[in-house]
């Protein structure tokens, strides 16, 4: 497999992909215990994107699993979840933004997940009022007790992966969360890689 | 202002409202900081989405997915501040019979058709229609993440009631679901107050424990 894009983002940055339809896109936590903030938007029509909130109605499930066919916000197939090394995502947490930090943590000018995903699209005509909630991969948030969120860190490890595969042609963004204040990255960014081509990219998996 | 403050502040109190939607239709109400916004479900089983803009800023809505996280919880209980997507305290759940309401699912196209409609009925622009907060869906979840979702089990006269914290344009729908398991055909009404005084609502019925 000769990949048509092949892109490394380093820890609590950006980076934008696109891939058509039939192509996979094959995202690596390569160090491991790395959440990474996913979006992806219809290329025909930027206001068409993957839909973690109409993903819930259709598979009756707070989060994805190999398997799945992933839907938009007009309830139509984007995405389909080939596999998956982990088998952990989160489709509930919104991405982490200026707010999150100033409010809730007292730090602003922290980078953030929606900055960077909102900067690697911003010139394919994407409305940042009309921003999709993410998929969170490796993104671990399990119903505890009686309905609550726990909060703890991936359990991917160094290498591990998940494929998707486009049903339509699609462009999107990856942002390797840069929380490094509560759990969700194990305290500390590391870079993701985000490869697409014609099949799985199963170089240096485990 | 309806809240006690150290210096109460001189003159009217914000009008009030008592809204009756009938089944398929949505309304858009307006409310202030301090005011109780209450929803009932007058003939039971039926689900209300509501839906909020801060009233200086429509920027700033009202959302369930940041609602979540804030209050590390997937389900809206007593006491859930309810924030907008910046973050900030909108709505607290101060009283509520029913004591299970959805954060999880999205709007159906009629309701978002419903509230396009009341909005602009109010001249009231908004950038999105966002995802709502199903008042009296009944969306139970298991422990691997499954969402089971049954009818709405939400009694006649059953009443949710939160304290506004931010001047508003609240949109409450009664339209269909879209969601077969609690779809209620043809879907009945919503009642809808706008209160400055919790005297002036009626008594809550006993907590609802099915």
């Amino acid at each position: 497999m000769i990949p048509r894009l092949d892109v490394t983002v380093p820890g609590g940055f950006g980076g934008g992909w696109e891939a058509r339809a039939g192509e996979y896109i094959t995202v690596i936590d390569l160090e491991g215990e790395q959440t990474g903030d996913f979006v992806a938007f219809a290329a025909a029509d930027p206001e068409e994107w993957l839909s973690p909130v109409h993903c819930r109605e259709a598979l009756r499930n707070l989060f994805v699993h190999a398997g799945d066919r992933l839907v938009t916000n007009r309830r139509r197939p984007i995405l389909e979840v080939v596999s998956d090394d982990v088998g952990v995502h989160d489709a509930t947490i919104p991405a982490c933004d200026p707010t999150r930090y100033a409010v809730e943590f007292e730090v602003p000018g922290h980078r953030n997940c929606f900055e960077n995903m909102w900067a690697a699209v911003r010139d394919r005509g994407v409305d940042p009022r009309r921003f999709p909630e993410p998929l969170n991969l490796f993104q671990n948030t399990p119903v505890v007790g009686d309905g609550r969120i726990g909060l703890t860190d991936p359990m991917s490890r160094p290498g591990e992966r998940i494929v998707l595969r486009a049903l339509i042609d699609v462009f999107g963004a990856l942002s390797p969360c840069p929380q490094d204040i509560i759990p969700g990255n194990g305290l500390r960014p590391s870079p993701m890689r985000i490869v697409v081509g014609d099949a799985p990219f199963l170089e240096g998996a485990r | 202002m309806p809240l006690l403050m150290i210096d109460p502040r001189p003159g009217v109190l914000p009008p009030e409202a008592d809204v009756l939607i009938p089944g398929g239709e949505a309304a858009t109400i307006e409310v202030a900081q301090g005011q109780l916004l209450s929803v009932e479900t007058p003939g039971g089983g039926r689900v209300a989405a509501l839906f909020a803009w801060n009233r200086a800023d429509p920027d700033e809505w009202l959302s369930p997915h940041h609602t979540r996280v804030f209050g590390g919880t997937f389900h809206l209980r007593m006491g859930t501040r309810m924030v907008t997507n910046r973050r900030r305290p909108m709505f607290v759940v101060g009283r509520d019979s029913f004591r299970r309401h959805d954060l999880l699912l999205p709007a159906s196209e009629s309701t978002v058709g419903a509230v396009r409609r009341g909005l602009e009925a109010a001249a009231f622009d908004v950038p999105r229609i966002a995802d709502p907060v199903n008042l009296f869906l009944d969306a139970g979840l298991s422990s691997d993440g499954g969402i089971a979702v049954r009818p709405s089990p939400a009694r006649p006269g059953d009443r949710w009631t939160a304290r506004v914290l931010i001047d508003g344009i609240v949109a409450v729908a009664a339209a269909r679901t879209g969601i077969p398991e609690a779809s209620v055909d043809p879907p009945g009404a919503v009642r809808v107050r706008v209160t400055n005084r919790v005297e002036d609502l009626p008594e809550d019925l006993p907590p609802f424990a099915g």
